[in-house]
């Protein structure tokens, strides 16, 4: 081990987790990544900030990547991409567009020595040291809940749905411009910094209160002045907003796809033996999980669910008590830091895409394809 | 000139990205152009871009890329300085001497303000030097977050504490220990099939030879220890963090909350609140130096020292391929109407060019081509199926699998070529003070004005005729010129070679005239 | 609006003969303008506090509201220990004590700025609104924030002004006796 250690200390393996909105990068076996950066890029041409997932042709996206992980590496890391190994934390249903591209980025035009891609549910999974847990990743884009039992993913209780960072800009600039707030004061970085400063979870009978409406509701938190500085204006943020954005999460609705919906549907579709388990281990992770309040609201509702709901009374047996883990560091880099863990074992020498195998093939191995798959398969 | 703005005279590099020539590199030995996406690119060296001192690899990764002495304000991502205040010590009592208020030093930086009077007048007054950090942008001060002044300017500021360090320590230790563990059953497992599997057995796969031999030697057991790694795992609780009850009631004060942009730049605990930012050591900077990816020489490599704006090495194609300029068409641009353009080209080295404007590209310098051959081993990857399919061979295998692009041909306009070629002569610095008499000389039709090394051309075009209205038309052509190279990759060779050259250029020459009712 | 300007200078207030002044202003003492300062009094009587520095360039600015006329009681009082930066144009209702204007900001109309506030470099604030104690506008986008610690004041910069710009500048005379002021106060 010792002499291990000083051939880490060497070269330490990158760890990137290239998030919808956020990007985290930093070293393995550090306890906290160096930068969260918007996963952005500055075009070269134009000097117009750009969504890095944002793409019309396979080539546009290859040349961003480019650019993107050029600043990643000789703005923030200050370290040589060429022949460093990689950690890459990945979406399992992630498009395969954009992992074929990372891999030929990497290995083409910054000569990498090796990647390790490892899926997010797992990985963020293995900063608590337990072998067994439902794993929610509340994203930018959409939330995700992954039910992992013993160190397996349950590919078929997977479920995902679309509300995350993104769906609740858009329901405080819908409940904005519902107020009167001219829309073009709601940039997506105005919207967001409301979100991050002003806005919570609120408690279960408070929520339906405001949603039944009426006369006796609840009298809102109070609501905030936020100041839009680039066109020096002043936006009312009514205390309604602040605690009702993010019942989109939690709509009670025919479709019965809120995030307590989400999560029981999924555990429903385990085996038997093991939702007990995952009951009383849940993990919720991503950026979208910070939100003051989220936990205590999610345990809220998925014990009344769990209580009167007929469909899940007849379902689930015994004394349900659900349970939840706390993160260590913040739940935004968690998948990173499995990843930064994961990085600084031997799994990196002997579980990467090294780069003599992938310029035999120019392909990247996916649990989803056959090839890579069959008994008799490379 | 177009400064600070794109420029209407574009360059083919030889990876097929089109670029302006300041953008543009040109490998000598190559001899090609390149741009930033076709190089290397390499760290030569670490400073902090404030303090401007140099900082060896080793001791930056060391210090996780920040300067030991510069600070950034965490509420604004502005440097930190630092400001002395004076704080008077009383000898007499020495219990009341960290009791004193810190008389704010109303002078700026390390002035020092006057002695303020002694309380007591029986105590011999003595002032001591103490230091906050100051942001000149936001006027946040290490005070603000309750952080006592320090004797030393660049003194021991708290740094980030990662409050589960220890937590996170365990974790690693236990999954290498998993991992290792893993591998050495795997080995077992193998070991013990081996015999069954293979004829002839080997003997370090049998006895496992190496492995226990540097067991013994480090005194550790031959065994393979039992033990497992154990960690305590993390528990689930079913109590978990109520809102405070304050929250709907209490006025929200959003001066008192961190933005997402304080909270990311202390990625360790993100602080929701503004009282718990602290001063950020300010992130190093780097020296770049840029390598050639077929030939490996390198194309830029700055002076090492931080203060220093100088290169040791610097390639740039603006010193060695003529560049061209747009000065103006002579008509308004009507598509399918015949016009024509000025160009003015310059030589910037120190070697008659002769110039040709082509509309096809001409043949491959044939000794060029013959010495590059020669010169560097060719090693064709022939596995890789998608640089089959380009077509191209490496060199090096190392370096240049980075796909080449064919050349975007958005030209729009027929281009009548020069009929003839011309000469643009060298630069010569002195000449240009002189008083200089052009000598009546026979020049080609073409060419308008002549002074020095520069030359104003007059090339004739029609843009396309079904070419919509208010829309760039582009002129492309082949610029041919022949360079005098004096590094040449043969040794034995030591005068200077002559090589014609050829690049790409695509202008754009304007918009076409809106359509008049 | 009264025909001629009526400027009162306190004694000890250092006012430079090339600084625009317009209308009804008062300097009280320890007050230091620079020359080609600009204040206007056209809506009604502009009164500035102790030890305040109006540097170069910088408008203070009293205006009429379109309709409105001179109005005696319409008073903009500027408090004590301010600082003008170089071209600032504060327009502000009403400025308190200790505040900084830093060079080229703009302050708006409505804007009521009280104690010990910072508008950085550069800012503009248009918007009708209070900026409560302690306030800081600074960055690229006008972020506002709250100081702990007390901005240090100026006096250094004050004494020096007081002593080096008669040297260089023809100052308007005091004009105003204390005494009489302190029998009309």
């Amino acid at each position: 081990m010792p002499i291990y250690e000083s051939v880490m200390q060497e070269k330490p393996p990158i760890v990137l987790d290239i998030g919808n909105a956020y990007t985290k990068l930093g070293f393995a076996a550090e306890a906290y990544p160096r930068k969260i950066m918007p996963t952005e890029v500055v075009m070269t041409t134009t000097g117009v900030r750009k969504r890095l997932l944002d793409y019309d042709t396979q080539e546009e996206l290859y040349d961003q990547l480019v650019d993107f992980l050029q600043t990643i590496f000789f703005k923030h890391l200050l370290v040589s991409p060429k022949e460093r190994k990689f950690v890459l934390v990945e979406n399992v249903f992630g498009p395969t567009v954009l992992r074929e591209t990372l891999a030929r980025v990497l290995f083409v035009h910054f000569d990498v020595s090796s990647v390790l891609f490892v899926p997010v549910h797992l990985i963020a999974l293995s900063t608590l040291a337990v072998p067994t847990a439902l794993v929610v990743d509340i994203g930018y884009s959409e939330t995700s809940v992954m039910p992992v039992f013993c160190g397996v993913q349950i590919m078929a209780a997977f479920k995902d749905q679309s509300y995350g960072g993104r769906a609740i800009h858009a329901e405080i600039r819908r409940q904005l411009v519902e107020t009167g707030v001219k829309e073009s004061l709601l940039t997506e970085s105005v919207l967001e910094d409301i979100k991050v400063r002003a806005c919570f979870v609120t408690t279960m009978e408070r929520a339906q209160a405001f949603a039944q409406g009426g006369e006796d509701q609840p009298t809102a938190a109070p609501g905030v002045d936020y100041i839009v500085s680039d066109n020096d204006a002043v936006i009312q943020v009514p205390g309604v907003l602040r605690e009702t954005v993010y019942e989109i999460m939690f709509e009670d609705s025919n479709e019965r796809d809120s995030l307590a919906h989400l999560i029981l549907r999924s555990i429903l579709d385990c085996t038997l033996d093991v939702r007990r388990a995952l009951v009383e281990s849940v993990f919720l992770v991503g950026g979208g999980s910070m939100v003051q309040g989220l936990l205590a609201r999610l345990r809220q509702e998925l014990q009344h669910l769990l209580a009167k709901d007929p469909f899940y009374a007849e379902r689930f047996h015994g004394e349900l008590q659900f349970k939840f883990f706390n993160a260590i560091g913040k739940q935004n880099f968690t998948a990173w830091l499995g990843g930064a863990l994961c990085g600084a074992t031997d799994l990196i020498q002997t579980r990467s895409l090294v780069k003599e195998t992938y310029l035999k093939s120019e392909h990247v191995p996916d649990w989803s394809n056959l090839c890579d798959n069959r008994p008799t398969g490379s | 000139m177009s400064f600070m703005q794109p420029s209407p005279v574009k360059y083919a590099c030889s990876c097929g990205i089109l670029n302006p020539i300041n953008k543009l590199f040109f490998c000598r030995h190559c001899p090609k152009l390149h741009c930033g996406f076709c190089v290397t690119h390499e760290i030569e060296s670490h400073f902090c871009s404030n303090c401007l001192e140099n900082i060896p690899s080793t001791e930056a990764r060391h210090k996780k890329n920040c300067c030991a002495n510069c600070f950034d304000c965490p509420c604004c991502q502005h440097t930190l300085s630092a400001r002395a205040s004076t704080v008077p010590v009383v000898r007499k009592s020495e219990e009341s001497k960290d009791a004193k208020e810190p008389k704010d030093g109303d002078s700026t930086g390390e002035a020092t303000p006057p002695v303020p009077a002694s309380s007591k007048p029986s105590a011999v007054p003595t002032t001591k030097k103490m230091y906050y950090l100051s942001c000149l942008s936001c006027r946040w001060t290490t005070r603000d977050v309750g952080i006592p002044d320090q004797g030393v300017a660049t003194g021991t500021w708290p740094d980030n504490e990662c409050l589960y360090q220890a937590r996170f320590n365990a974790l690693v230790e236990y999954f290498q220990a998993v991992v290792l563990q893993e591998k050495q059953e795997k080995l077992e497992f193998m070991r013990r099939k081996a015999p069954k599997q293979h004829k002839f057995p080997s003997l370090t796969d049998r006895t496992g030879l190496t492995v226990s031999l540097i067991r013994r030697q480090i005194g550790w057991n031959d065994k393979v220890p039992k033990a497992k790694a154990v960690i305590t795992p993390a528990e689930a609780t079913a109590e978990v963090e109520e809102l405070p009850a304050s929250i709907f009631t209490e006025q929200l004060n959003l001066r008192n909350v961190t933005t997402i942009a304080q909270r990311h730049s202390q990625p360790a605990d993100q602080p929701t609140a503004v009282g718990s930012l602290y001063p950020q050591r300010r992130s190093l900077w780097i020296k770049r130096s840029l390598r050639c990816r077929q030939c490996e020489h390198n194309l830029i490599k700055p002076e090492y020292h931080p203060t220093s704006i100088k290169y040791r090495i610097q390639l740039f194609a603006s010193y060695h391929v003529p560049e061209v300029v747009m000065v103006r068409c002579e008509q308004p641009l009507v598509p399918g109407k015949s016009n024509a353009i000025l160009l003015k080209l310059t030589n910037p080295t120190m070697y008659d060019m002769t110039i040709r404007l082509l509309t096809a590209a001409p043949p491959e310098d044939p000794q060029l081509s013959a010495e590059t051959t020669r010169a560097v081993k060719e090693e064709p990857i022939s596995s890789s199926p998608l640089l089959k399919t380009v077509g191209i061979t490496l060199s090096r295998q190392n370096s240049t699998r980075e796909v080449k692009r064919e050349v975007l041909d958005a030209s729009n306009a027929e281009i009548v070529p020069l009929e003839s070629e011309f000469v643009l002569s060298q630069r010569d610095d002195s000449k240009e003070f002189d008083e200089y008499v052009q000598l009546p000389t026979e020049e080609p039709k073409f060419i308008v004005w002549r002074k020095g090394n520069k030359v104003l051309v007059r090339l004739q075009f029609t843009p396309d005729a079904e070419l919509p209205s208010s829309t760039d038309v582009i002129l492309g052509f082949f610029m041919q010129y022949t360079y005098v190279n004096t590094v040449t990759n043969a040794p034995e060779k030591k005068e200077p070679t002559t090589h014609a050259l050829h690049s790409r250029v695509f202008i754009t020459a304007g918009a076409t005239e809106e359509k008049a009712n | 609006m009264p025909s001629e300007n009526r400027i009162k200078i306190l004694p000890k207030a250092v006012v430079c003969e090339e600084s625009n002044l317009r209308g009804d202003i008062t300097f009280s003492s320890g007050c230091v303008v620079h020359p080609s300062a600009t204040v206007i009094a056209d809506a009604g009587p502009v009164i500035i506090g102790e030890n305040c520095i109006i540097e170069e360039y910088a408008t203070i600015a009293h205006r009429l509201e379109s309709g409105a006329s001179w109005d005696v009681n319409n008073i903009l009082s500027i408090g004590s220990h301010n600082v003008f930066e170089v071209g600032c144009q504060v327009e502000a209702a009403r400025i308190g004590d200790k505040n900084v204007f830093e060079s080229k900001c703009f302050v708006g109309r409505g804007v009521t700025v009280s104690n010990s506030c910072v508008v950085g470099a550069g800012i503009k604030i248009h918007t009708s609104q209070l900026l409560p104690q302690n306030t800081i506008v600074y960055g690229e986008q006008g972020l506002q924030r709250e100081a702990i610690d007390k901005q240090g004041s100026q006096t250094l910069q004050i004494d020096f002004l007081r002593k080096v710009l008669p040297n260089y500048h023809h100052l308007r005379k005091p004009n105003y006796d204390p005494k009489k002021a302190r029998s009309v106060v």
